[in-house]
């Protein structure tokens, strides 16, 4: 397909976020091979999904924390999530925050855990903001193609 | 039935996931490797949709399937996450292979953790294979063997069934010759036929849990199944 600006700026913010850590070069290729014709926006839609089930999982897992007893299971559960949807689309800097966060209250470290999620927060909020911007322009290149 | 190179898109994969995006990944993987994919979000509505009947015994062997075989959708693999709130992967996986009518259905395990005594459990409880996430489309190649041994099985029930109603038609009705249809031995028309030796079954073993252990996916040729006793 032809260089447009379009398409020259998402290769350059495309380039950034993994040179920020903030997406796994190797899967976001991967995911990429598997975008075609038969389902042309899967890469749009997945980090749109992405972006709406983390904020849920992490806004459960503050919750968790802040119900007294703390809900063990439930931060178990919404940890496990996160991690497993952050490793399915790249987002290494939240797999590796979220792993920490995991070890921390597993080891009972609750001062710890509560400190790298606010880390993980922040982590997410700027994520968040890129990628919001990634994918709208993901959809622009595609729809000044048509 | 000729076995040719799009036949994958004959065969039809159950896939379970909790996880929105991890269903709509290896929807789109499965998609691409060609297979007819049905996705559910439990191992309840995987039960569901498999037509799983509770009060079945595993104790009755019917070689035609006919009478107990519930089955509304001919299902040739199931791909579920360990992990799943209220029936996991591996209780749908016991589930499947306690059930007369199911248990045949290679089933594969998904899991984003790895470790080594749940890969273990679920390998002795009958999974063919047990992936880490992500899942990969190398991964993916290692489904068709298994996919294959169900097709063959299914098709030797179907010719063997309909060889049972001709022979009665031809009984009853003698004026009426009528062709009985030649079986056709499934692993012939391969495009590549290669004998495995017998080492290579137990290889398969080995080469599955080092390949989850070193991540590595190993390259294999199709093993022909003809002569090789089946293990279920």
């Amino acid at each position: 397909m032809a260089s447009t600006p379009l398409r020259q700026q998402l290769s350059i913010m495309r380039q950034s976020l993994f040179d920020e850590g903030l997406l796994d070069h190797e899967q976001v290729s991967y995911l990429e091979t598997l975008e075609n014709e038969d389902d042309p926006d899967f890469i749009e839609n997945v980090f749109t999904l992405f972006l709406r089930d983390s904020t849920r999982y992490i806004d459960s897992i503050e919750k968790a924390l802040e119900t007294s007893p703390v809900d063990y299971p439930i931060m178990e559960r919404m940890m496990y999530r996160l991690k497993g949807s952050s490793a399915s689309i790249g987002a290494s800097k939240i797999n590796g925050e979220i792993s920490t966060l995991r070890k921390q209250f597993r080891d009972g470290d609750m001062e710890s855990g509560k400190a790298s999620l606010q880390k993980l927060k922040a982590e997410h909020a700027n994520f968040k903001e890129k990628l919001v911007v990634y994918v709208g322009m993901l959809k622009q290149a595609k729809l000044s193609e048509y | 039935m000729a076995i040719t190179g799009d036949s994958r898109s004959q065969f039809h994969v159950l896939a379970v996931d909790d996880s929105l995006i991890d269903r709509k990944l290896i929807e789109r993987l499965l998609k691409t490797s060609s297979y007819q994919v049905t996705t559910v979000d439990s191992g309840s509505k995987a039960l569901k949709f498999l037509g799983f009947q509770e009060d079945e015994q595993s104790n009755t062997d019917t070689p035609f399937g006919s009478p107990n075989n519930h089955q509304e959708v001919e299902v040739n693999l199931i791909i579920t996450d360990y992990c799943m709130p209220g029936m996991t992967g591996y209780d749908l996986l016991k589930k499947v292979k306690e059930s007369s009518s199911l248990r045949n259905i290679p089933v594969v395990i998904m899991s984003s953790e790895n470790v080594p005594s749940r890969i273990t459990r679920c390998l002795e409880e009958g999974a063919e294979e047990f992936f880490l996430k992500p899942v990969r489309l190398s991964d993916l190649n290692r489904l068709k063997p298994h996919m294959m041994k169900t097709k063959i099985k299914n098709q030797k029930q179907e010719d063997d069934q309909e060889e049972l109603k001709i022979s009665e038609i031809q009984s009853d009705e003698q004026q009426q010759p009528v062709q009985p249809p030649s079986p056709q031995p499934q692993p012939e028309s391969q495009p590549q036929p290669q004998p495995p030796p017998p080492a290579l079954l137990l290889q398969h073993n080995n080469n599955k849990r080092k390949a989850m252990e070193e991540g590595l996916s190993p390259d294999r040729t199709r093993p022909r199944y003809n002569g090789i006793p089946t293990m279920v």
